[in-house]
């Protein structure tokens, strides 16, 4: 079987899953939860498998029926791809094992069968935007997975998520449509969909024709800071993560924000790097307001009252971090940007799924109500001082990392200016996150004891939590493996 | 919407298999004339939807219920990527034409390999959404 | 017959312009409904631009008799667009969906109306 790779495997089975669960939901199939474990676990094991074979093969191209680049789709598997599918389907695991008993019931019995087909279709969807090489094929997934994260938000229906959900389809079907004009344009310009063909074309005509060229980039940019939510044009984002139910929440913070950044990346560096770069002004207007977006990210979740919408504004913070790393362009900018979405992917789903344990169970919704959830449930509030300190930058974890390298890569690029911003956002950060944690542990009625809940949540939920905790320390203990391995991809798009 | 109309109850009548003949010969012509399957899956679509709004909504539960609908949708999609998956046997990447299905001669029906077969499998697929939404948007309350 | 020379790229012009009133439309209009066809109104602007890309002047259409060499008009991005329309279609149906949603929950679909009511509420 020649024409087969694993990673085409991986969105073929996601695929065909998505597309059996309504008729197994129209035979009044039960199980879904344990499905889904079974295909996602099926889906990590095939995306290690495309890792492996790229770490020693090197980058391969797959051509979808037989086509040649010019004319039909290809995927691509490089390092970069391999990496990030990597991390989609190992979130996608650890959550679906973590989605037990009461979590579960937070969705509403008859709809359950369709969560899952619209879990799938968006993994399916995100697994084949971090791989294609085609601009419209992009696009396409772009669309599905904008489609899909919109229903899953509005899977249960009540006032405050049917708002979220209109608004945020508004929004991101501004910035699909803006993506698709700028494919026209680049079309235009060059005759050709396939992302590195396109990109070798524009590095003698962006000269030739700057008006246009300088045009799709300014819509591109639009259309991905829309979706991956940069400031100022991060509005939906509140709103979505508060409204919807804890695993959709885990799943769009951790994993959907991120497809889109890759994407960006991708884009940005392969096809319209010149302007980008060169011509325009734009990446040093990323770069502010990246730094703009750290600052009031924090600021604003400070004063919030209810702990998803703060930690929701503590995403806007992360994702400035990131573009802040991308729009630099020095290597240890770049490789600072994207370890950092790995790093954030895993502390903000070990975030919210803490949070969401401790919401669901006890009913809390305000910070207040907080107070001496550590003493009931003591280890998920320990994973949830690990993660927040990891956010904050302490320095043995994964976290500190990141946010060391993004600021030796603001020092290469010679703005100092933003190394105080990162080191004062660090602080602001601590800010609303330490309160949180001691709180939690020593404030409300003083005479219970510590009440250590592992009986009371049962293994499944547990281990997703012990997982992302041990990432976090490893990651953090033993950066190399990492570094070394993003360094590989940073040589290779900047060159 | 159950009272009957002479006139539209009549031309209904009349237009419907000339409706849905036309959509079948949108959706197997791909090859040969502007169409496919989402256009003619639409029109087919659009005539069981026609059906609904004269005779209420039970007549055309009786001829395409909300069950076989979900069926057929994803057996659509399920016929498609099967057909994609046939070209793995013979060691061809994923949705492989010409060196697989037999290619005829350009300009009859039976040509193009198998970019017909694909698209009745959309059109199909398309069709039993174009109902589905109809009937979850505006149909009365069958829950 | 007065022969009227147009500039060569005003079906691009005239795409561009009408993106910009459908998005105007999006941001101005407090029904959502209204909001829906600005929507609706830009993606039919990128349609016309995608089919505008693919237009060669002096080509017939793309139908290929056996053996012919004539010039056509490029069908590609007409198949592209094809794909677009399907999404755009699905984009409306989802809105209108969810925009009844929010008129049983909010009693009105003004956004300016359903903001009032939000912030009663959390009072």
């Amino acid at each position: 079987m020649l024409g087969v790779h694993p990673g085409v495997l991986v969105v073929l089975v996601l695929l065909i899953s998505a597309f059996i669960s309504p008729v197994l939901d129209q035979f009044k199939f039960k199980r879904f939860s344990i499905f889904a474990i079974g295909v996602s676990g099926i889906v990590f094991a095939l995306s290690i498998i495309t890792i492996l074979r790229v770490n020693s093969l090197g980058v391969e191209y797959y051509h979808f029926g037989g086509w040649t680049p010019d004319k039909g789709i290809e995927f691509i598997f490089g390092e970069l791809e391999a990496l990030m599918l990597l991390l989609v389907s190992g979130m996608f695991f650890v959550v679906y094992i973590y989605n037990q008993k009461k979590i579960r019931a937070e969705i509403s019995k008859h709809l359950r069968g369709w969560y899952f087909t619209l879990a799938f279709m968006l993994q399916a969807s995100l697994s084949g935007l971090i791989l294609t090489n085609d601009l419209f094929n992009m696009f396409v997934f772009i669309e599905i997975s904008a489609l899909t994260t919109v229903a899953l938000i509005s899977i249960n229906e009540n006032r405050d998520t049917v708002f979220a959900s209109i608004k945020y389809l508004f929004l991101t079907a501004v910035g699909s449509s803006s993506v698709l004009f700028s494919i026209g344009l680049i079309y235009l310009l060059t005759g050709y969909l396939n992302m590195d063909l396109a990109g070798m074309e524009l590095i003698e005509l962006a000269g030739m024709y700057p008006a246009a060229s300088s045009m799709a980039m300014l819509f591109m940019f639009f259309g991905l800071a829309m979706k991956s939510a940069l400031f100022p044009l991060h509005i939906w984002l509140p709103d979505a993560y508060y409204s919807a139910p804890t695993i959709s929440t885990a799943i769009m913070a951790g994993i959907v924000g991120k497809a889109y950044i890759v994407v960006f990346i991708k884009v940005f560096y392969k096809v319209l790097s010149i302007n980008f770069f060169e011509q325009t002004n734009l990446a040093n207007i990323t770069v502010i307001m990246a730094g703009i977006a750290i600052i009031f990210g924090s600021l604003f979740a400070i004063g919030q009252t209810k702990i998803k919408r703060m930690l929701a504004y503590s995403s806007v913070a992360q994702i400035g971090y990131i573009f802040l790393g991308i729009a630099l362009a020095t290597e240890s900018g770049l490789t600072g940007g994207i370890l950092h979405i790995i790093n954030h992917s895993i502390i903000k789903t070990l975030l919210f799924l803490t949070v969401g344990v401790i919401i669901i169970y006890t009913g809390a919704e305000n910070i207040i109500d907080f107070q001496g959830a550590g003493r009931k449930y003591p280890f998920t509030m320990i994973l949830f001082s690990l993660s927040a300190l990891a956010m904050v930058g302490i320095p043995p974890l994964n976290g500190f990392m990141s946010k060391w390298t993004i600021a030796m890569g603001t020092l290469e690029a010679e703005k100092p200016l933003y190394l105080v911003i990162i080191i004062l956002s660090s602080l602001l950060n601590g800010v609303y996150y330490l309160p949180i944690i001691i709180q939690s542990f020593f404030g409300g009625d003083e005479e219970l004891g510590y009440n250590w809940e592992f009986k009371r949540l049962g293994f499944k939920i547990i281990l997703p939590l012990i997982t992302l905790a041990a990432l976090i320390l490893l990651i953090g203990i033993f950066p190399s493996y990492p570094i070394n391995y993003i360094n590989r991809i940073v040589f290779s798009l900047i060159s | 919407m159950k009272f009957r109309d002479t006139i539209v109850s009549i031309i209904t009548r009349f237009m419907l298999p000339f409706i849905t003949l036309f959509g079948l010969y949108l959706i197997v012509h791909v090859h040969l004339s502007p169409g496919g399957g989402f256009s003619g899956g639409t029109v087919v679509g659009a005539g069981f939807v026609l059906l609904s709004l004269t005779y209420g909504i039970s007549m055309q539960e009786r001829k395409f219920s909300h069950r076989t609908s979900t069926l057929i949708e994803s057996g659509g999609a399920l016929i498609y990527i099967i057909l994609g998956i046939s070209a793995f046997i013979y060691g061809q990447p994923f949705l492989s034409n010409l060196p697989i299905f037999p290619a005829g001669t350009p300009g009859r029906l039976f040509s193009g390999g198998f970019i017909a077969l694909l698209n009745i499998a959309i059109g199909v697929k398309v069709a039993s959404t174009i109902v589905a939404l109809f009937d979850s948007l505006g149909g009365e309350d069958l829950h | 017959m007065i022969d009227i020379v147009v500039h060569p790229n005003i079906y691009y012009f005239a795409s561009i312009v009408l993106f910009l009133i459908g998005f105007y439309i999006l941001l101005t209009h407090p029904n959502l409904i209204k909001k829906v066809i600005g929507l609706n109104v830009m993606d039919s602007a990128i349609f016309f631009f995608f089919v505008a890309v693919g237009f060669v002047s002096d080509g017939g259409s793309p139908i290929v008799e056996a053996g012919s060499e004539a010039l056509t008009v490029n069908p590609v991005p007409s198949g592209l667009m094809l794909t677009g329309i399907v999404v755009s279609v699905s984009v409306t149906a989802f809105a209108l969906a969810i925009i009844i949603k929010v008129y049983q929950h909010y009693g009105t679909i003004n956004v300016e109306e359903i903001y009032v009511v939000r912030s009663e509420r959390e009072c």
